[in-house]
């Protein structure tokens, strides 16, 4: 074996039919697995104009080439389809334990079509594969549904479960998909698409272990990245509240400069990715007031709320996702914060906290605890939730709705009580909620031209809780991602900790640079979000985690571990050219859907149109338009559309592995 | 004489004695805290900023020597 396990699993839930695969070698050394593998299976298989919530979508889970394997921090899996957020290419990706799970049943993919008469869930075991009923947990949330499959399906091993919550089973457009107690691949609307399917979970009981070519070499590169991992250790006497005066400082640097991730891992090993709770606040990099505000509207009086070491003391357990030495997750008590409506809840991500805090003006940090977790129950994007509710807000402030249209709720900023109610009502589906739970822009095109310009919205999905006017590359990558809105694809400071140049020919090294010289487009600059871009394609391919990604080649060594597991022995510029191959397929699926490229450009407001006239971004303004046109024609895409270019297609060898059947 | 050491830092120090390969050269026998004022870090940073040699935590005074990777830190957001 080669990491991967060469078959997938197709299941017709409107037939119950269900049968395995072959997939050939080659499509593996052309697109790895993981993303690669669904845009192979997705691009070929879904007519063009196909309704996303129609039986025609296809809905894949997957496993990364590398999960299972003696590699470091690549348990995440993949879930593909058509996204009914962005009408175009839709993926969204989760740690936990349910990646390994899909390989342990001897698959590197677990893909749906059709649509099931009634709900049911896909049982997979070392016999085989079963449709059965769901009617018994269909109406119930994520956590419990997972709690009652994965009791009534337990033999020797615990199963592991992916399932929708009740966001998911309305079609709600921002809904997830959910594993291990509320953890969420939250984003592109995936959880609808399910929904649609009416398949309420998959539940994986399989034991097969995972084969690779040279599993000694693989565990030397994992054992010198274990030993520098365990070395980051933060001081004890290191507070939170340290987090403001670093966020000054970063946000007034005026020189940027390669760093080493490695460093990092031990602010994630000590808080998790709340450490950038008000440090992003004071830098510049947390989006604020529906991104119309600064860090002088949202001060130390509301930022100090969301001190990590305010969150942490809830914490009663860490934990770490399958195969990763980090551990930036944990556990929390929220039984006296919820009043015993809850007992343990996941810590809130970063960007929960900033999309249910500075976004929506809120400092109530009980109420971040308290929707952090129905929205893990009811699996619901939490970024795209708060940029919803803070589309909502701003609209009220506005006049454009009314204390009639909200059903009563105040929606003033900041009012933490009005939020939860409004979040109950869109989970449900209820009066102003049903507007409001397909995201900010869906409701905007309800409310009227007015609304539009308090829409937050990136083709369609609301941006992560990163600022572009800090990190201009970063707007890139929400603009021009086939998927965007995505914080995790690339950014000029994600780039400069790479260090791809190091090992790759045609990355350029940043060096030391001027941070104005961001906001100018040119050929370099297109470089760096290109060669991102592809990096985080190949990362997706063997499920690693964006922190391991960013830590640097020279520490997770994703080349290195890939040739071990194949036996391929690809040059690190082989490897590139296989992430262009995918992000190129992606970019094919959406041209294939009639997605124009061009409309995925940033809202005004986000690209500094008008600028900011306080704050860290004060005078900021991104070229979007010039600055998605270089990154295509660095890609081999036309400079003008977006369109990839034959000649491209060619290079890359994409007839191999385009054989669209429609 | 001179030894090169590999380092990371912030853009707010003092980059020109950084080559453009990420080295910069110090004597034989300097120290971190000697790094510190030649990449003018300024003072009260000193006190905050984690640094770490070979990826271990080190004191100030720790000596440098030819080929080692002083990295400090520089935190990473996402998640």
């Amino acid at each position: 074996m080669k990491g991967y396990t060469g078959k997938i699993l197709f299941v017709n839930l409107s037939s119950s039919e269900i049968h395995e695969e072959t997939i050939l070698d080659h499509v593996y050394e052309m697109l790895l697995s993981g993303v690669g593998l669904g845009a192979y299976i997705l691009y070929n298989r879904i007519p063009a104009g196909a309704d996303p919530l129609g039986p025609d979508n296809i809905l894949g889970f997957v496993s990364g080439l590398l999960t299972g394997t003696p590699s470091l921090i690549t348990g995440r899996w993949m879930v593909v389809c058509k996204s009914p957020l962005t009408g175009g290419w839709g993926d969204s990706n989760c740690g936990g334990t349910f990646s390994p799970a899909i390989k342990q049943c001897g698959y590197d993919g677990i893909f749906f079509s059709g649509i099931s008469p009634d709900p049911v869930y896909l049982y997979v075991d070392d016999k085989g594969a079963q449709l059965r009923s769901a009617a018994h947990v269909w109406g119930q949330d994520a956590v419990s549904a997972e709690e009652t499959l994965t009791k009534e399906n337990q033999v020797k091993k615990k199963p592991v479960v992916a399932v929708i919550g009740q966001a998911g089973e309305k079609l709600s457009l921002i809904s997830g998909i959910c594993n291990d107690g509320g953890r969420i691949a939250a984003r592109s609307g995936v959880g609808a698409v399910m929904g649609s399917k009416r398949l309420k979970a998959v539940v994986l009981a399989g034991t097969l272990s995972v084969g690779c070519q040279d599993p000694q070499t693989m565990k030397s590169i994992s054992k010198e990245l274990a030993l520098k991992v365990k070395k980051q250790k933060m001081p004890g006497f290191v507070p939170g509240g340290i987090f403001p005066l670093m966020g000054k400082v970063m946000g007034g640097m005026k020189k940027a400069a390669p760093m080493d991730g490695m460093l990092s891992v031990l602010l994630l090993k000590h808080w998790g990715t709340i450490m950038n709770n008000t440090l992003g606040v004071t830098s510049g990099d947390t989006p604020l007031k529906n991104w119309d505000g600064s860090a002088r509207d949202y001060n130390g009086s509301y930022y100090r709320n969301l001190n990590p070491d305010l969150i942490t003391r809830y914490e009663t357990q860490k934990y770490h996702c399958y195969s990763c030495i980090i551990g930036c997750g944990g556990i929390c008590d929220v039984s006296k914060i919820t009043h015993g409506e809850f007992s343990n809840s996941h810590k809130p991500e970063y960007e929960t906290c900033a999309a249910f805090g500075g976004l929506i003006m809120n400092k109530d940090l009980d109420a971040i605890f308290y929707i952090n977790e129905i929205l893990n129950r009811a699996g619901m994007d939490s970024i795209s939730a708060g940029g919803t509710v803070a589309f909502a807000i701003e609209c009220y402030e506005r006049g454009i709705l009314t204390r009639e249209m909200t059903d009563g709720l105040e929606l003033n900023w900041g009012n933490s009580k009005a939020v939860i109610a409004l979040v109950k009502k869109m989970i449900a589906r209820e009066g102003i909620g049903d507007l409001l739970a397909d995201g900010s822009k869906a409701a905007a095109v309800k409310l009227g031209l007015e609304a539009r310009t308090s829409d937050m919205s990136v083709g369609g999905q609301e941006a992560g809780m990163h600022d572009p006017r800090m990190d201009p590359i970063l707007g890139i990558h929400y603009s021009a991602d086939p998927t965007p809105g995505r914080h995790t694809i690339g950014s000029g400071q994600y780039y400069d900790i790479t260090h791809l140049w190091e090992k790759v020919s045609w990355a350029p090294n940043p060096g030391s640079y001027e941070k104005a010289g961001e906001l100018i487009p040119s050929e370099k600059i297109s470089l760096k979000s290109v060669a991102n871009s592809c990096y985080k394609e190949l990362t997706d391919g063997v499920g690693g985690c964006m922190f391991a990604m960013v830590m640097g080649v020279n520490h997770w060594k994703l080349f290195e571990w890939v040739n071990a597991a194949t036996g391929w022995q690809k040059t690190p510029d082989e490897y590139m050219e296989i992430g262009k191959r995918i992000q190129t397929l992606r970019q094919l699926f959406n041209i294939k859907h009639g997605i124009e490229p061009i409309s995925f450009k940033l809202p005004p407001r986000i690209a500094g149109e008008p600028p900011q006239r306080e704050g860290p971004n004060k005078g900021r303004t991104i070229p979007i338009e010039k600055m998605m046109h270089l990154h295509w024609k660095a890609f081999g895409w036309d400079e003008k559309t977006g369109t990839p270019m034959p000649q491209l297609i060619r290079q890359l060898q994409m007839d191999q592995i385009i054989v669209d059947q429609n | 004489m001179s030894i090169r050491v590999k380092v990371y830092a912030p853009g707010f120090v003092n980059h020109d004695s950084i080559n453009p390969d990420g080295f910069v050269e110090v004597k034989e026998g300097d120290s971190v805290s000697d790094l510190y004022k030649k990449l003018k870090l300024p003072i009260p940073l000193r006190l905050v900023m984690a640094c770490s040699v070979n990826y271990e935590k080190v004191k100030s005074s720790r000596k440098l020597i030819d080929g080692d990777v002083v990295t400090f830190l520089f935190p990473i957001s996402g998640g």
